[in-house]
């Protein structure tokens, strides 16, 4: 027990210390910041006055208004954000493995996964959040969302879960270097199909699209069916139980699956050494 | 290497078809019950946007970051010796790739979304030749724009994220997700006078019949004039930009 | 003394895909492929005892870094098992690695974007190297390495020189007692080699650090090790100290001798084998171990006055090349 207590802070101080790096290391490289800062806004900005363009003629989409979709599109863009502060190590699984820094991590006495992964914090990333935030902010108080403590609860449950089924997937994505040694364009098609079915609602699309969205490849749960319930509306697949509660579980079961993986590659490459 | 290279393209074309189909939904969800929105059809409005997602995929512009990696790496100076112009060898470059482009992408993604969605065939044969030639002058006023952006690479080294932005502000004002015409009206007439719509949006209009061939020789001719100054702009940009290199050393 | 490394039929084996080129090769080898086995490491037995500098060499593709990458826990070997310390570094890494510290020549284990005070700051906090040890480390790296002069720079920016300098001080942060150098002084030049030199002979004698080197570079072999163990194909094909391998490879020694005046005929003297003559200079071959060289000069000081003599040994370069020729003979 009390090793344990130890280990943990000692992670936990080596993930503090390597922050304090990055962003050290960061700041060296001001103007890359701020080209982030100025351009992250454009991709969610544009994004979100496309579609208040469109609901302006049309009036909806599918059965949902502006407001909602903001809603909607606010959590995926933030849950779109934490990934990349947390997880965007995966997407260099690939040139580490390629490049022999597995090597490297595998010389120190860490976990292989926590120095790859989680030890890494990405400042930049909160640049991707911060669009994410305000568009996610505007459609709370447009819906008129109870803020009581119980509701931002069920928000910040939502978005870890969608966070851990991006991260999952990025992680899955990223192993398949182990056998492979290429997976760069596969992190690209994931995050075409994020985009695809979690800043829109899920039901503009076909029954089957949306099965496969939600039973075998289930991006929908990133935002779609926590936003609908948090809405009360009910078009699209029907679904028992806490949308907030199932979207966590499904996050930490696609996670789960992705670190076995991991952990499987890492063993090949063990083996194979290469 | 050859399987690697194969799998990359697949999932690229994947991945671009991923956006169509995603986008062909979308607007018909918007569509509704409605068959027609401001003078658009549905059917003429999901072949738009499988236009745009198409021309999207085949349009090449390696030109900017072929400039930038050269400053970056410090090989301007190299490529001043060659006894070739530099832009010119960028442009045949691109022109090379969107061959490939057609091949690998077009062809591949067009037959897909025929069958899905239906094959999008021109208003008339007529239209089809203007196509080409409206297509080949947006891209001409793409490549500039690309072009010129790159040449800022003499001054700020790492464009990086800044690219990107440009890219997202291209192809929100050119129409190529939201076409103009859903836009307000003051925006509207303030786009007309901007380059960025004879990129997609007047190619993809005369195709669809959404304007009249008499229209679209008009336009093409205003896609001309605009192809013409943005290529002037390039080489006075240019040899601005060379003449820094000149100056202080590459 | 205690033994410190010890590998026990150590064997690692890898599966080739053989590629045809071309197209049509490509798809062939989607459907079916020829696969064959490299015993990258073939059934090797040694062991090291603590405090030992040991010279692990070997032509390209012996099997070097393969043997390096098992004891450090990075490749699982297929059959056999090594230990450091009593511990299998690829069951117990975590435990072991914490004990070892390892440099590649080729590739630096610093990070990249920081500095290297910065990375040395990281490393003891994942080593949990208490206050006490890392002022104290870091004073004597700072003696030998010069490590101020460069503690403030980003790793990125280092020359080849200064980050092998940094390199080798980060593998020693923590004390380990066993230290894996892969081709340390590669690419260094003559001042840099000489620091890295006596680096690793300070450590060792300091801290009775047990040392594995690997290199190409015999300069390295000679100034430091107690033993070399040359390994090819994947075996190991001698395993001694680097005198006796060179008694054994090179029993033969030559004496170069000036003469006051040149000869009028061809000299002859007897039990001196002359091997040429030229001139003045007379280059003579013997066993060092059967014949003393002050007989020979003697011999021939009585016939000839002397003006000079100088001794040649064997390089130790040819002797090795030597040895690696006959592997491939044997092959």
């Amino acid at each position: 027990m009390k090793k344990l207590l130890h280990n943990i802070r000692h992670h936990i101080s080596i993930i503090l210390l390597t922050f304090k790096m990055t962003i050290q290391s960061q700041m060296e490289y001001p103007s890359f910041l701020v080209g982030w800062l100025l351009a992250n806004p454009f991709q969610f900005g544009f994004g979100i006055l496309g579609i208040f363009i469109i609901v302006s003629n049309f009036g909806a989409i599918g059965d949902w208004g502006f407001q909602e979709i903001a809603f909607l599109y606010g959590i995926s863009a933030v849950s779109h954000g934490l990934t990349i502060v947390l997880f965007i190590q995966t997407w260099y699984i690939e040139s580490s493995v390629r490049y022999g820094e597995l090597d490297r991590y595998m010389l120190r006495p860490l976990g292989v996964f926590f120095q790859m992964i989680p030890s890494y914090i990405n400042l930049i990333g909160f640049t991707d959040m911060l669009p994410g935030l305000i568009i996610l902010i505007y459609g709370c108080i447009k819906i008129g969302f109870d803020a009581s403590f119980f509701n931002i609860l069920k928000l910040i449950i939502t978005i870890a879960g969608a966070v851990l089924i991006r991260g999952g997937v990025y992680l899955f994505s990223g192993s398949i270097s182990f056998y492979t040694k290429s997976s760069s364009s596969l992190i690209e098609l994931d995050s075409r199909l994020f985009d695809s079915a979690s800043m829109y609602p899920v039901s503009i699309y076909p029954s089957w699209i949306q099965i496969l969205f939600t039973y075998l490849f289930p991006i929908a749960f990133i935002s779609f069916y926590s936003a609908r319930e948090f809405l009360g509306k009910t078009d699209g697949l029907p679904m028992f139980g806490n949308a907030y509660l199932i979207t966590f579980l499904v996050g930490l079961l696609v996670f789960f699956l992705a670190f076995l993986f991991f952990k499987r590659g890492l063993s090949k490459y063990e083996s194979s050494g290469s | 290497m050859f399987m690697a290279y194969r799998f990359q393209v697949l999932s690229t074309v994947v991945c671009q078809i991923v956006i169509l189909s995603a986008s062909v939904f979308f607007w018909k969800a918007a569509y509704g019950l409605n068959a027609v929105q401001n003078g658009t059809s549905v059917e003429q409005m999901v072949h738009y946007t499988i236009l745009s997602n198409l021309l999207a995929v085949f349009y090449s512009t390696f030109v900017e970051r072929n400039i930038n990696q050269n400053v970056r790496q410090g090989n301007v100076a190299v490529d001043f010796i060659k006894p070739i112009n530099i832009m010119g060898f960028y442009f045949a470059t691109d022109i090379g790739i969107m061959i490939g482009n057609l091949m690998f992408r077009f062809i591949p993604m067009y037959i897909f979304s025929g069958m899905f969605f239906g094959f999008t065939l021109p208003a008339n044969f007529f239209a089809l030749v203007l196509f080409f030639v409206s297509v080949f002058l947006g891209f001409i006023i793409l490549w500039c724009i690309c072009g010129i952006f790159g040449l800022f690479s003499f001054w700020i080294i790492q464009l990086g994220p800044i690219g990107g932005a440009k890219d997202y502000i291209i192809r929100f004002l050119s129409g190529s997700f939201v076409p103009l015409w859903f836009f307000p009206e003051k925006i509207q007439s303030v786009l007309n006078f901007l380059p960025f719509i004879h990129i997609y949006q007047t190619p993809i209009s005369i195709y669809i019949g959404k304007i009249s061939p008499f229209q679209a020789l008009f336009s093409i001719g205003i896609q001309l004039v605009w192809a013409i100054l943005m290529l002037l702009c390039l080489t006075r940009f240019q040899k601005v930009a060379f003449r820094k290199v000149v100056v202080q050393g590459g | 003394m205690a033994v410190s490394i010890e590998a026990k039929n150590l064997t690692k084996d890898f599966v080739i895909t053989k590629k045809e080129p071309g197209l049509k090769g490509a798809f062939k080898s989607l459907i079916h492929s020829e696969k064959s086995i490299l015993h990258a490491v073939n059934n090797i037995s040694f062991s090291i005892e603590t405090g030992q500098i040991v010279g692990y060499i070997g032509p390209n593709g012996a099997g070097k870094s393969t043997t390096i990458k098992m004891m450090s826990g990075i490749l699982q070997p297929t059959s056999g098992e090594v230990t450091i310390g009593g511990l299998s570094p690829f069951k117990e890494r975590k435990k072991v690695v914490r004990n070892l510290g390892v440099v590649f020549g080729q590739r630096t284990q610093l990070y990249w974007d920081l500095r290297l005070g910065e990375s040395f700051e990281l490393l003891r906090r994942i080593y949990e190297i208490d206050d006490d040890t890392y002022h104290k480390n870091l004073t004597v790296l700072n003696d030998i390495l010069n490590i101020q002069e460069i503690i403030n720079t980003p790793v990125r920016q280092l020359s080849l020189g200064q980050r092998m300098r940094g390199d080798l001080a980060a593998a020693i942060l923590h004390s380990p007692p066993v230290i894996f150098l892969d081709e340390p002084t590669i690419g260094l030049d003559v001042d840099v080699k000489y620091c890295v030199r006596q680096f690793i002979k300070d450590i060792n004698e300091q801290y009775h650090t047990t040392i594995i080197l690997t290199t190409h570079d015999l300069g390295d072999i000679e100034k430091l090790c107690d033993r070399i163990i040359i390994i090819n194909h994947g075996e190991i094909i001698h395993d001694c100290s680097l005198e006796t391998l060179m008694n054994n490879f090179a029993p033969d020694r030559q004496l170069v001798v000036d003469l006051y005046k040149e000869p009028e005929n061809s000299v002859a003297i007897n039990n001196v084998k002359i091997i040429k003559q030229e001139g003045a200079r007379l280059w003579i071959e013997y066993n060092k171990k059967e014949t003393g060289t002050g007989d020979i000069i003697e011999s021939i000081a009585a016939k000839y006055p002397i003006r000079d003599i100088s001794i040649e040994e064997s390089k130790i370069e040819d002797v090795i090349r030597k040895i690696y020729a006959k592997g491939e003979i044997q092959n």
